[in-house]
């Protein structure tokens, strides 16, 4: 691949630049090795464990929005609709729920590759269903399931660690998919190893927009996101509800 | 960079902090406008069909390839789109209509931004 920023870089930014990329392919092999050489953890889910580790003095707190982002899997955190009709109308369950709770994944990979996926589940807590159908668990709670790290030997424990002690205590709207339905709209090519997660009982959010907190019961849409969400900043949940109820009235059979 | 099969991961390549180094892996979702950076860090191109099908051309692997090192530079996205590959798909891979950006090269004002640190 060409180098992107060529000539027009200062002679100070490309040794600067050097020396990160070096950086990066050390400390790179130094944890992986040759990209060849398969940690193989696709097999061995990590041990289940009631209690989170602690996390460290240097643990990362993350904000009530990132928390929510994290739902998405998405790192660029692209909406998944235009509009919060089609959000409404193309998401299996739109709810309004509160992060309880944090269980560890398994890890994914296609057979022999270099890499893992290792998930986390976010337990949800639905105060209300308001439109579509929510499958909860035995417990009552809705698993969304999403993508804590990808790469590295073990679970990250750390970054499991952050996560849980930094889980929001408000509520949120929630539009959300199963991952059967993510599946399905992608294309429907799920990679061997990974067709576990083809479950009409796991959730994903929809994208940047899935997840909208819920302050004093006005809306407060998240600082990275553009477009629909941002009309509804500061309306009343019970007042979105309304409309939320009325496009689903409109919208079926 | 690396390449990784990541259906779960809904973007067509991103960035990570080496998930065992000092920042404990953490994923980019965290932060779309990308205000975090980290060091050392690792590039994933995510080869899920649902998004490499759509990395159809040279000029839209080049996007993927210059958007992804700009990140490690310190870029953020912009929404000036057509100009610079530091824009963003509207939506992920699993969007059977998403549309990989063809814009091969930073803009100056990237270049001015990367040379600020001087």
């Amino acid at each position: 691949m060409a180098n992107p920023f060529g000539s027009l870089l200062s002679p100070a930014s490309i040794a600067r630049a050097r020396i990160l990329f070096v950086v990066v392919s050390v400390a790179v092999s130094a944890c992986y090795g040759p990209a060849a050489v398969a940690p193989n953890s696709s097999d061995q889910p990590p041990e289940a464990s009631d209690q989170p580790p602690e996390a460290s003095d240097q643990a990362i707190r993350y904000p009530a929005d990132k928390m929510w982002a994290f739902l998405a899997s998405t790192p660029d955190l692209q909406r998944g609709f235009d509009s919060l009709d089609k959000a409404v109308i193309g998401s299996d369950a739109v709810v309004v729920g509160r992060f309880v709770g944090l269980e560890r994944g398994q890890s994914y990979s296609v057979p022999g590759a270099a890499f893992s996926s290792w998930n986390a589940i976010a337990l949800i807590q639905p105060d209300e269903v308001i439109g579509g159908k929510a499958n909860l668990d035995a417990r009552g709670l809705l698993r969304i399931e999403f993508v804590l790290v990808v790469g590295g030997k073990e679970y990250p424990d750390v970054e499991f660690a952050n996560l849980s002690a930094s889980i929001p205590g408000g509520p949120a709207l929630l539009f959300l998919v199963t991952m059967a339905t993510y599946f399905d709209r992608a294309g429907g090519d799920i990679p061997e190893g990974f067709e576990a997660l083809y479950s009409t009982d796991i959730y994903r959010t929809v994208g940047g927009d899935g997840a909208i907190r819920i302050e004093n019961g006005v809306l407060e849409p998240p600082s990275y996101i553009d477009g629909w969400p941002l009309a509804l900043d500061g309306i009343a949940i019970s007042d979105v509800e309304k409309t939320i109820r009325a496009v689903k009235r409109n919208v079926a059979p | 960079m690396y390449e990784v099969n990541s259906p779960l991961v809904n973007a067509f390549a991103w960035g990570q902090c080496v998930p065992e180094g000092p920042y404990g892996g953490q994923f980019g979702s965290s932060d779309a406008a990308h205000t975090r950076w980290c060091s050392p860090s690792i590039i994933y191109w995510n080869t899920w069909s649902a998004a490499a099908n759509k990395v159809s051309t040279v000029q839209k692997r080049n996007y993927i390839g210059c958007h992804e090192s700009g990140h490690t530079v310190g870029l953020r996205h912009r929404t000036v789109a057509h100009t610079t590959c530091m824009t963003t798909p509207a939506s992920g891979p699993s969007d059977p209509n998403s549309v990989v950006p063809s814009v091969e090269n930073p803009s100056s004002d990237d270049y001015t931004r990367i040379n600020l640190h001087d």
